[in-house]
């Protein structure tokens, strides 16, 4: 299973900045990297300051692409809490900052043990972007590239035992990504846009040799702003993530392919001042191995905060 | 932006009050092996669940096994049970009972290794449970009466109330399914139908078993042999040794190490290997050789028959019983981890 802070971190990553007031949506385990939407280029001398919660229930046992019962009644949760800030260096130049916190709960309730938490400072983040064409009067398409790095600034030594890879708030490890999304504007005033997205993302061993190693994931939908500041977006996310290695080999009941539906709704509150909020379900998926746990459902709340 | 800042303020509170939520167990204290080389499999603890109410079939109903499926089997009583890999790799232990006799067979599907422990005579619930810990990539067990751990390799209490104390091992036979219904054919097997969502036709780990890699980190690394290579090993009064169960002659073949004054038997063919020590009680060593017969393996100078559990069948001393060796097959890059002293013996 992929480690939650992994894909939370690179699909922040590639969120960039965006002034447009739109949310990042991160990712966990068996859902999508990143949202569709999030690559909006920046103006020159903008920023932004966004808070995201996400909540990631991971209580899905699956056995390739089949749902089994699990007896053990085992709840597996991440939730994180992010604070990211872009900047545009000019109208096409954009850069980025994340930093994240993370929790991870497990809990077998067939057993006499409580629940066990990971929880700490993750991993941060520092991406940049470049958009050679955004959407205006006189344009309709938008592409844009960007570039991110991971740092690993997150807490990798929890539990007494040392927990799992996947239970710790970092991941140890240096990481990258890189992203390309193009979307179309049907109208002068753009309410109406589809858009279609490409991210890449590789993960370095940690100092355990364990690596999440990378994903990809290809992401399409629909999105549609009206006059009264809401703003809605459907979006279907194909991911594909890689087998986790340690000491170089392959781990078993780890990697896979999702599909995933997502909906994201954000009502602006003032010009500068936007929430919103989301949530991904799982439309299909095949998994490695013979038996994984993966996301039942994810659910994100925002705050968009531009500074002009 | 009310209901965003409650969900912040609900992580950041979560985050500042679950310190004790990194204990990954459940019993506080000491530990007996270095905690810094205990890791988190990341099932959880009883996240593999034990089989705690086992059914059995008869071998007729057996169709689900292949003939070289491997197999732990048992005899107490005059009953034969067979526990099959294929179903113990997930779950790991089986709490059974013989007549009143209580029993827990452990498997360990990272480190190959599979032993039957006593039940605690003196518990109300002399059950077993699995950790989700695993010391040198071994299965720790725990016991729900004390909830003290268990390595399942050491055979020992490593953290808890019990720490320090020794399981009793009773003797058992890791060999094929056909091997195993040949000697006993009235024997039962373990039924598949467990009362959990497993698909017992899949190996769970992938190619672990033949490749090279492992999945957690151990002690010690020795590759003298191939990582997974299946060795009985035998650690006793000093003598670590190590036979690759491929290294014993197809047929059955006797070992007899005079000096050390103990038997080992075993087939690379029927897939199994016992070990014995060879001084009766009353002080009388003997010395074993072979029989290729289906139920008993070995036969003294008396003309005394022997079978697999060191139990005289036939002939003078009928009815004694040879005391085992601690030993049992394993993985060798686990056996290794943790007898790094072990020799390793061409049968």
């Amino acid at each position: 299973m992929k480690s939650p802070i992994v894909l939370l971190v690179v699909g922040a990553m590639s969120a960039g900045f965006m002034p447009s007031g739109r949310a990042a949506t991160c990712s966990c385990a068996g859902v999508a990297l990143s949202s569709a939407d999030a690559y909006i280029a920046s103006k020159a001398g903008d920023s932004q300051l966004a808070v995201t919660y996400n909540y990631f229930d991971l209580s899905d046992l699956v056995a390739g692409s089949t749902e089994v019962n699990d007896e053990t009644q085992r709840d597996r949760a991440t939730q994180t809490l992010l604070l990211r800030y872009g900047y545009g260096l000019s109208d096409r130049w954009t850069v980025g900052a994340l930093v994240s916190g993370v929790r991870h709960e497990r809990q077998v309730r067939t057993s006499n043990q409580g629940e066990q938490i990971g929880e700490g400072l993750g991993d941060s983040l520092v991406t940049l972007s470049y958009s050679p064409q955004q959407i205006s009067v006189w344009n309709r398409q938008q592409l844009s590239f960007g570039l991110g790095v991971r740092i690993p600034t997150g807490e990798d030594d929890k539990g007494s035992p040392l927990f799992l890879e996947d239970m710790q708030p970092g991941q140890g490890a240096w990481g990258g990504s890189a992203w390309v999304y193009w979307a179309r504007a049907y109208s002068q005033a753009a309410r109406l846009k589809t858009f279609v997205s490409l991210s890449l993302s590789e993960t370095g061993e940690n100092d355990r040799e364990y690596s999440f190693e990378g994903e990809t994931t290809l992401s399409g939908g629909i999105s549609y702003a009206s006059d009264l500041g809401l703003w809605v977006q459907a979006a279907i996310d194909l991911r594909d993530a890689d087998p986790h290695t340690r000491f170089g080999g392959e781990l078993p009941n780890t990697g896979g392919q999702w599909i995933n539906g997502s909906l994201s709704v954000q009502y602006s509150l003032a010009p500068d001042l936007a929430v919103n909020a989301g949530v991904v379900l799982p439309i299909h998926r095949d998994l490695e191995g013979s038996l994984q746990f993966t996301t039942r459902q994810q659910f994100s709340l925002g705050l968009v905060y531009n500074i002009q | 932006m009310l209901f965003l800042g409650l969900g912040a303020l609900l992580f950041i509170t979560a985050c500042g009050g679950g310190s004790s939520g990194g204990d990954n167990s459940s019993a506080g204290g000491e530990w007996l092996i270095p905690e810094d080389e205990v890791r988190d499999g990341g099932p959880g603890k009883d996240g593999i669940p034990s089989l705690d109410s086992p059914i059995f079939l008869s071998p007729e109903n057996s169709g689900y096994l292949a003939d070289d499926d491997l197999v732990i089997g048992v005899v107490r009583n005059g009953e034969a049970r067979a526990y099959p890999h294929r179903i113990l790799d997930w779950h790991e232990v089986a709490n059974d009972e013989f007549g009143s006799e209580k029993v827990t067979i452990n498997y360990c599907p990272l480190t190959g290794s599979a032993m039957m422990w006593q039940g605690d005579l003196e518990a109300a619930n002399a059950e077993f449970g699995v950790s989700g810990l695993l010391f040198n990539s071994n299965l720790i067990m725990y016991d729900r009466e004390s909830d003290t751990y268990w390595s399942q390799m050491l055979a020992t209490a490593v953290h808890g109330p019990r720490i320090d104390e020794k399981a009793t091992l009773l003797p058992m036979v890791e060999t094929t399914w056909a091997t195993w219904r040949s000697l006993y054919p009235d024997t039962a097997v373990l039924s598949r139908s467990t009362g959990f969502s497993r698909d017992y036709s899949r190996y769970p780990y992938g190619s672990f078993r033949t490749d090279q890699n492992l999945l957690f980190p151990v002690a010690n690394s020795d590759n003298r042999l191939h990582p997974k290579l299946r060795v009985f090993g035998i650690s006793q009064d000093g003598i670590t040794r190590a036979y690759p169960i491929e290294a014993f002659a197809d047929g059955v073949q006797v070992i007899n190490d005079v000096n050390e004054a103990y038997v080992v038997v075993g087939s690379s063919g029927r897939n199994f290997a016992a070990a014995f020590s060879a001084t009766l009680d009353d002080g009388t060593q003997l010395t074993f050789s072979p029989i290729q017969d289906d139920t008993l393996v070995m036969e003294d100078e008396s003309g005394t028959r022997w079978d697999l559990f060191g139990q005289a069948q036939e002939g003078p001393r009928v009815g004694e019983q040879l005391t085992p060796l601690f030993s049992y097959t394993a993985y060798w890059y686990a056996w290794a981890a943790f007898f790094p002293t072990t020799e390793v013996m061409s049968p």
